[in-house]
């Protein structure tokens, strides 16, 4: 199938638990080169390049000297730390833990910057990624004392601002659900109706549902889909409620999901056998690619291992802007595998990498 | 003079610098690191959280005692003391 080039290099930026490491490719995807590890024995959470202005961050987290977000106009040669980090005023009583995700806002918007930390909070820039404030509403928010974290902390890992209108903004938390502001987060409600907390007294709370991953498609921005503790959901209205989307697929449980850029109907998750386990179900690690919104899902194995006893985290699968889609999946085990062809064969670029935390994707 | 001893992945901050002198007017370990802080602008968010508490995983030692085990951030300094800031051992 010919395909639809868009820029000159692709990038693939792999966060892992040792430093970041940056795959470019010129060849429309069929080789890569790699440079890093950055941050040399760091975890690096979430790496995003914001094409607006040409520059690449990273959430950079020390479990010794606390986390950073660094900047580079060189696609990682060198990296310069944001003058004001992101930090919680002295009232509040919070101190940021770690970087979960970093996020562009609209081209409407090209100095603006987020990012989502733990403990749950979402801090703004306006000078590309030079400074940072914090968001008050959602500091100081009624349920706030309520709030739970998950496994992984008490984390906001998920920031999708409207390409039109960047006063619409979801985010979502673990463990306390899918959140929304149409005012441009001076508020925020809930957005989880219909959405199972298996593990709560009341199984469909108004927040407290652990919400693994949201995405949505910049040409569809009401309907969205998750990957939960507790099952595949779609929203086809904004969020105001979600339905059930499992049908065939062999477990509730995953982490990642990510949306073809050229099918807004066409989703792809990775689902890992119970929360218990979290493991590739009967050894056997696929990605499952719907083409109907989530009424049937097709296994997607051809390339990966016949036998894998796989863990793919809440960022560690990506999708990229090319046609036909790139999809990019790292595993906890360092490996990275990706697809040209919409998931419909799958190669290797590396198995020898740190323990994957998160892949993003971004053309120069 | 307080001699101040720096190691780990804060000499990125100090231009590798190992040992720096601050003045004996910050009379305590909080006022040090907001010190170094203006000379090494970043290095009190990587030593002190945003409570302007020690991270979990640093400690800071006053003459060899760890501060942990006084005034923490509240202790007192004096001319000729001797700081080390370092990253705990957190493993095997």
């Amino acid at each position: 199938m010919p395909t639809k080039k868009l820029g000159n290099t692709n990038l693939l930026m792999v966060g892992t638990a040792k430093g970041a490491f940056v795959f470019t490719s010129r060849d429309n995807r069929r080789s890569w080169k790699v440079s890093g590890p950055h941050f040399k024995g760091i975890s690096v959470y979430h790496l995003a390049y914001d094409a607006r202005n040409r520059v690449m961050l990273a959430g950079v987290n020390s479990y010794q000297w606390g986390p950073v977000v660094a900047r580079s106009f060189d696609l990682g040669s060198e990296w310069k730390r944001s003058k004001n980090q992101p930090r919680f005023p002295k009232e509040s009583g919070l101190s940021v833990k770690n970087i979960w995700h970093i996020e562009p806002s609209s081209p409407s918007e090209p100095d603006v910057m987020y990012v989502g930390v733990d403990p749950a909070c979402l801090f703004r820039s306006d000078d590309q990624g030079v400074s940072w404030t914090v968001n008050e509403s959602l500091m100081n928010h009624e349920t706030r004392p309520k709030w739970q974290a998950g496994f992984g902390g008490l984390c906001l890992h998920t920031i999708m601002i409207d390409a039109k209108n960047p006063k619409r903004q979801y985010i979502a938390i673990s463990a306390v659900g899918t959140m929304f502001s149409d005012d441009g987060g001076k508020s925020w409600s809930f957005r989880n109706k219909n959405v199972r907390a298996d593990f709560q007294p009341d199984k469909y709370p108004v927040f407290g549902q652990c919400v693994h991953k949201v995405v949505r498609h910049p040409s569809k921005p009401d309907v969205l889909y998750q990957q939960n503790h507790c099952g595949q959901y779609r929203s086809d209205n904004g969020g105001e409620d979600w339905v059930d989307i499992q049908a065939n697929l062999p477990s509730d449980f995953g982490f990642p999901i990510a949306i073809d850029s050229q099918d807004p109907k066409r989703v792809y998750v990775t689902p890992l056998e119970s929360g218990e386990a979290r493991l590739s179900p009967n050894a056997h690690f696929s990605i499952w690619v719907t083409e109907n919104s989530g009424k049937h899902w097709q296994e997607m194995r051809t390339g990966l291992p016949s036998t894998a006893y796989f863990s793919v985290l809440r960022e560690g699968m990506a999708s990229d802007q090319e046609d036909p889609c790139g999809v990019y999946v790292g595993t906890t085990t360092g490996h990275l595998f990706y697809s040209r062809n919409q998931g419909k064969t799958w190669s290797k670029i590396s198995d020898v990498l740190p323990p994957i935390l998160s892949v993003s994707t971004g053309t120069i | 003079m307080i001699i101040v001893h720096i190691s780990g992945h804060l000499k990125d901050y100090t231009g590798r610098k190992r040992e720096v002198e601050v003045p004996d007017s910050v009379k305590t370990v909080l006022g040090l690191v907001t010190n170094l802080d203006k000379a090494f602008p970043g290095v009190k968010d990587r030593i002190l959280d945003d409570q302007e508490r020690t991270r979990p995983f640093v400690n800071i030692f006053v003459n060899g005692e760890n501060i942990r085990e006084g005034e923490s951030e509240r202790t007192i300094l004096k001319d000729g003391d001797r700081v080390h800031i370092l990253p705990s051992v957190a493993g095997g």
